[in-house]
């Protein structure tokens, strides 16, 4: 999910003046940008991440024209030629070979429109464009600039300038090692070893340490009336759907698009490419999918409401025209969404469920069953908690560790049951004695032979904690317990660390262990801070 | 039985009495009475209180001062028949004469001219003293008070004051003293009576066989109080029960349940899911990732193929997503963050339809720890196999769901985004006395999925969050509350 905030006054002028806010809200809703919260006339929508169009108002506004009807089919993008060339050195670029651009021209910028666009950008650079690894965008003053521009590798120190959000000038490695902006981004360069990817001009003016930060210089205002767009990458199809994004915006507010050549040391390329892809959807698929009847003319509508164009094809098969701000079409199956979605999710009729299956609980949870009635049976109360824990808790290398933890009382999954049920022991000092307490749940050990190397395992485990507490109270427990998965159970005498010697029995079954019984040890007890005894057992069911 | 002692201590305390009056009653040390008294108390014949009181006593310094007189009020004696002095003149006169004669060691003087000034006794004038008063002073006075021992004497306001002064003297200090008070319970007494022969609370085989209840009294039985005893009944897990509800339910609409592990390779828990392997989904932020072992192995090397082509270049008429696909990756471990691999795994063994599957198990999420979020809870996952599967279809399990499993009263749908499912739906519910809730997703899994999975009919899938749910019906606060170690709280 990806926020933005809009203003409400601004997105209605967008889409025209006679929407009232319940219908807005309501179409909001259907079109995967709820609101989730206002404030005055600001409002924040909610968008899903297959969607980076409605990343703007310009974008929803769009959207919402066609679901209401006010204006459907393939937006208009038309684009002129601006004969500015930008020429790539991909040798030198490594895993960022690519480069697209745009001018825009008689751009109405507002303090809002500056605000959304770089909101836009922002947001698409985070999340269509991973964090600028994938796609970064940069947005210039085009008047401040003199083409053709060079995308190139650079050494670090032959160009300096004053990057934004900074005062003096600095040396590409400079911005690399202080400037903030620098070090949240210098990841994305982790591979280039001295030279450092550039964006200049004709006049060795620079736009940007790519994709790091502009040079103040060119910077947007309110006032800037032409931009030039730049975008450097690692994947043309993202690139390509996200300078249509920013393209179709500005044109829809009324702006001129015009194309750049992108120079390459074996082709040369123009972008932006509006061309809208072609994908066929047959109307039989679309119905047979969502449990409809809809006509061939239903189903144009539907899709035309979403933006898209319709073609009516030969036979049962339309051939749709899907906007290239949309990068999301991989499959004629996202274009029968589009159909659910210009329908209206709520005015689908639900089906009453059809199929005969017989249903049954696992041979586990049955299993489950039959072992919770025994133990609350014999008096224990049941405790459920978390399979996270504290790799401290666990015998040193025993329990499967976290890489990235968030916090370390959290930091492995558990490898027994019994550590939890003595915690309980040592926070419930206060209450009333005999405590009886078990357990049935998951723990995962390490296996270097399951093709996992961690196994998940069902345990079940109990303590009883009393001023008599004896290990003959617990150990016909532990054996009924054990047989009821109807194995032959048998006992060996064993020794566990926190156990008593000569006060612990291990019980096997199939010439394996499979679990443990014991009283506890007093120092372990003075650990636990527990002033009674306490016996204890685990066992694998 | 009771022991002698305890008899003693009953029948001395049938009024409530200080622990240390009993001790001198019963002609024992404390410590002796002190145990009697838990163990009566351990059977409800006795109940105890213990009372803290604020106490004062002069220190030994005080207690020195109160036989020496205190300094000051010395220096305004030395002055009584001169009424005036020079003061370095009294200093040294002072410090020649002994304890007896009234004298003042240098040391002395300085505290004696301080506090003589501040209590009004002298008057200082450039070089020497002048004498104001010979009247006991406010702190002469209470030290003589504390010092008389009275065990709790009251103070007025003014003398609070003054025993504030006192300690900072260090001469006279507050102590904290406990005081146990010990009466027999109407049971202690029956007890009492009963060891006496008088009465009968127990009836045993012994008098049974005997006839040694023949003309003797019954104790009645104290009716609130028989209904005091705590149990300590064995309990199962309320949390626990309410998801073997959930179960029962989707049991009862035909659907079979099947487990997967908790530690899982990213192959399984969305590779096989046709999640591209940059998707944001698949960072950090967003999936625990296990360090120790941190790779696993695939086995189908078929299936595996599969995948790398749906991802590469597609299936089922795909574009895929056209990448590189590292099988590197795929078999790093994670902790499962949704049950949709359990399904996976379901799909990948060649079951034919119709089917209807369900799983409810941990998942795991890095998130902000709070009352609404925890990085471990429970989902609902199920789905349907089936050649005549729709989306329509899939709109009335979820309505069902929503009226069985929630308890709602109405729903609705709305479009959503999950990188497995399409089409994509988030169910909202009306739940009673909580309005409109989020409870779940659910969606048609994407033919590229299927494909590579060897499934080629249509499958439903739909995943509930059931820690919330659950915090409603059991009228929790704190969503970490559904797995608390609070004894109190599981007993209940």
């Amino acid at each position: 999910m990806v926020s933005i905030t809009v203003s409400k006054k601004s997105l209605l002028k967008k889409i025209s003046a006679r929407v009232s806010e319940e219908k807005l809200y309501d179409a909001l809703h259907q079109i995967k940008c709820p609101v989730e919260s206002e404030q005055g006339d600001e409002i924040t929508l909610e968008t899903t991440a297959d969607r980076p169009d409605l990343l703007s108002s310009q974008g929803v506004a769009r959207a919402v024209r066609g679901f209401l009807g006010i204006e459907k089919g393939l937006p208009l993008l038309k684009i002129e030629k601006s004969g500015v060339k930008v020429f790539v050195d991909s040798p030198s670029l490594k895993k960022r070979p690519f480069a697209t651009g745009a001018v825009v021209e008689n751009a109405k910028l507002d303090e809002n429109g500056v605000k959304e666009l770089f909101q836009l950008q922002e947001k698409l650079d985070l999340t269509h464009g991973r964090r600028r690894k994938r796609v970064s965008i940069g947005l210039y003053d085009f008047d401040e600039l003199t083409p053709p521009f060079y995308y190139k590798a650079v050494h670090p120190e032959r160009f300096t300038y004053i990057p934004l959000k900074s005062q003096k000038k600095m040396s590409l490695r400079e911005i690399l090692g202080e400037h903030p902006t620098g070090l949240k981004y210098a990841y994305t360069l982790s591979e280039f070893e001295r030279d450092l990817p550039l964006l200049y001009d004709s006049r060795d003016e620079v736009l940007a340490l790519i994709p790091i930060v502009n040079n103040a210089a060119s910077a947007i205002t309110a006032a800037t009336k032409r931009i030039y767009i730049d975008q450097t990458g690692t994947d043309l199809n993202a690139m390509d759907a996200s300078l249509n994004i920013l393209c179709q915006d500005f044109a829809d507010s009324g702006a001129k698009i015009k194309s750049v050549e992108i120079v390459y040391p074996d082709k040369t390329v123009t972008t932006p490419d509006a061309a809208p892809e072609e994908m066929a959807l047959n109307a039989d698929y679309a119905n047979k999918t969502l449990g409809t009847a809809l006509s061939k003319k239903q189903i144009a509508d539907c899709l035309q409401k979403q933006r898209m164009g319709v073609q009516q094809g030969k036979g049962r098969v339309l051939n749709c025209l899907i906007p290239r701000y949309r990068a999301d079409f991989l499959h004629p199956i996202d274009l029968v969404e589009e159909v659910a979605l210009g329908f209206g999710y709520n005015d689908f009729e639900p089906k009453k469920p059809s199929v005969f299956t017989i249903g049954r609980l696992s041979g586990e949870t049955m299993q489950e069953e039959d072992l919770r009635d025994l133990m609350a049976g014999a008096g224990f109360v049941e405790q459920w908690t978390y399979v996270l824990t504290s790799a401290a808790k666990h015998a040193a290398g025993e329990a499967v560790r976290i890489k990235n933890p968030v916090s370390s009382d959290y930091n492995a999954i558990r490898s027994a049951l019994l550590p939890s049920l003595f915690d309980t022991l040592s926070k419930n000092t206060h209450e009333p004695y005999p405590q009886r307490v078990f357990e049935v749940g998951e723990v995962v050990v390490k296996d270097a032979k399951h093709h996992l190397r961690a196994v998940s395992q069902k345990r079940l485990a109990c303590v009883s904690a009393s001023a008599q507490a004896n290990l003959s109270e617990i150990a016909s427990l532990a054996l009924r317990a054990a047989k009821l998965k109807g194995e032959s159970v048998s006992f060996r005498k064993a020794e566990r660390a926190g156990f008593i010697e000569g006060r612990c029995v291990a019980l096997w079954a199939n010439g394996k262990e499979i679990g443990i019984a014991g009283e506890l040890h007093p120092s372990a007890l003075e650990k636990m801070q527990v002033q009674v005894p306490v016996i204890a057992f685990e066992l694998m069911v | 039985m009771l022991k002698d002692l305890e008899k003693s201590v009953l029948s001395k305390a049938q009024e409530k009495r200080e622990a240390n009056e009993l001790a001198k009653l019963c002609g024992v040390p404390l410590s002796s009475v002190m145990s009697a008294v838990e163990s009566l108390r351990e059977k409800g014949f006795a109940a105890s209180e213990v009372h803290a009181s604020l106490e004062y006593a002069l220190t030994e310094e005080g207690m020195e001062m109160l036989a020496r007189t205190l300094p000051e009020q010395r220096l305004a004696r030395a002055l009584e028949k001169t009424q005036t002095a020079a003061i370095q003149e009294l200093k040294e006169s002072l410090a020649s004469k002994t304890l007896v004669e009234g004298g003042l060691s240098p040391e002395e003087f300085g505290i004696a001219l301080q506090w003589a000034k501040a209590l009004g006794l002298v008057e200082i004038r450039p070089g020497k003293l002048v004498l104001l008063s010979l009247s006991p002073t406010s702190h002469d006075l209470l030290l003589e008070k504390i010092g008389q021992g009275t065990s709790e004497p009251k103070l007025s306001e003014a003398e609070k004051k003054t025993l504030s002064e006192l300690e900072k003297r260090t001469l006279a200090k507050r102590i904290v003293s406990k005081k146990v008070f010990v009466q027999a319970t109407p049971s202690g007494l029956n007890a009492l009576k009963e060891e006496r022969g008088e009465v009968i609370t127990q009836l045993t085989p012994q008098m049974l066989k005997a006839r040694a209840w023949e003309g003797k009294k019954f104790v009645p039985y104290d009716v609130p109080a028989l209904f005091s005893v705590p149990l300590a009944l064995g309990k199962k897990h309320a949390y626990k029960q309410l998801l073997l509800e959930i179960k029962q339910k989707l049991v009862g609409m035909g659907f079979v349940e099947a487990h997967g592990p908790l530690v899982e390779m990213e192959f399984w828990n969305m590779d096989a899911l046709f999640m591209a392997q940059d998707h944001p989904a698949r960072e950090i932020h967003d999936v625990f990732q296990v360090e120790d072992p941190a790779r696993g192995e695939i086995l189908e090397k078929k299936l595996l193929e599969q995948v790398r082509i749906a991802h590469e270049k597609g299936l089922a008429g795909s574009k895929g997503w056209r990448y590189r696909w590292d099988a590197e990756v795929s078999a790093r471990l994670v902790l499962r963050s949704h049950t949709t691999p359990v399904s996976a795994r379901s799909l990948a063994k060649g079951i034919r339809p119709p089917q209807r599957i369900f799983c409810v198990g941990r998942v795991f999420r890095p998130d902000e720890i709070d009352w609404k979020h925890f990085i471990e809870f429970n989902q609902c996952e199920g789905i349907v196999m089936d050649e005549s599967m729709s989306f329509r279809e899939l709109l009335g399990y979820l309505k069902e769901f929503a009226l069985e499993v929630f308890g709602a009263k109405e729903v609705r749908f709305a479009p959503s985004y999950f990188p497995f499912t399409e089409p994509s739906v988030e169910l909202m519910a009306k739940i009673p006395g909580k309005g409109w809730a989020e409870v779940g997703g659910a969606g048609m899994f994407r033919p590229e999925m299927l494909a590579a999975l060897g499934v080629d009919v249509p499958v439903l899938a739909w995943g509930l969050g059931i820690d919330r749910l659950a915090m409603i019906k059991l009228g929790l606060k704190d969503i970490r509350d559904l797995f608390t170690q609070d004894l109190k709280a599981l007993r209940a």
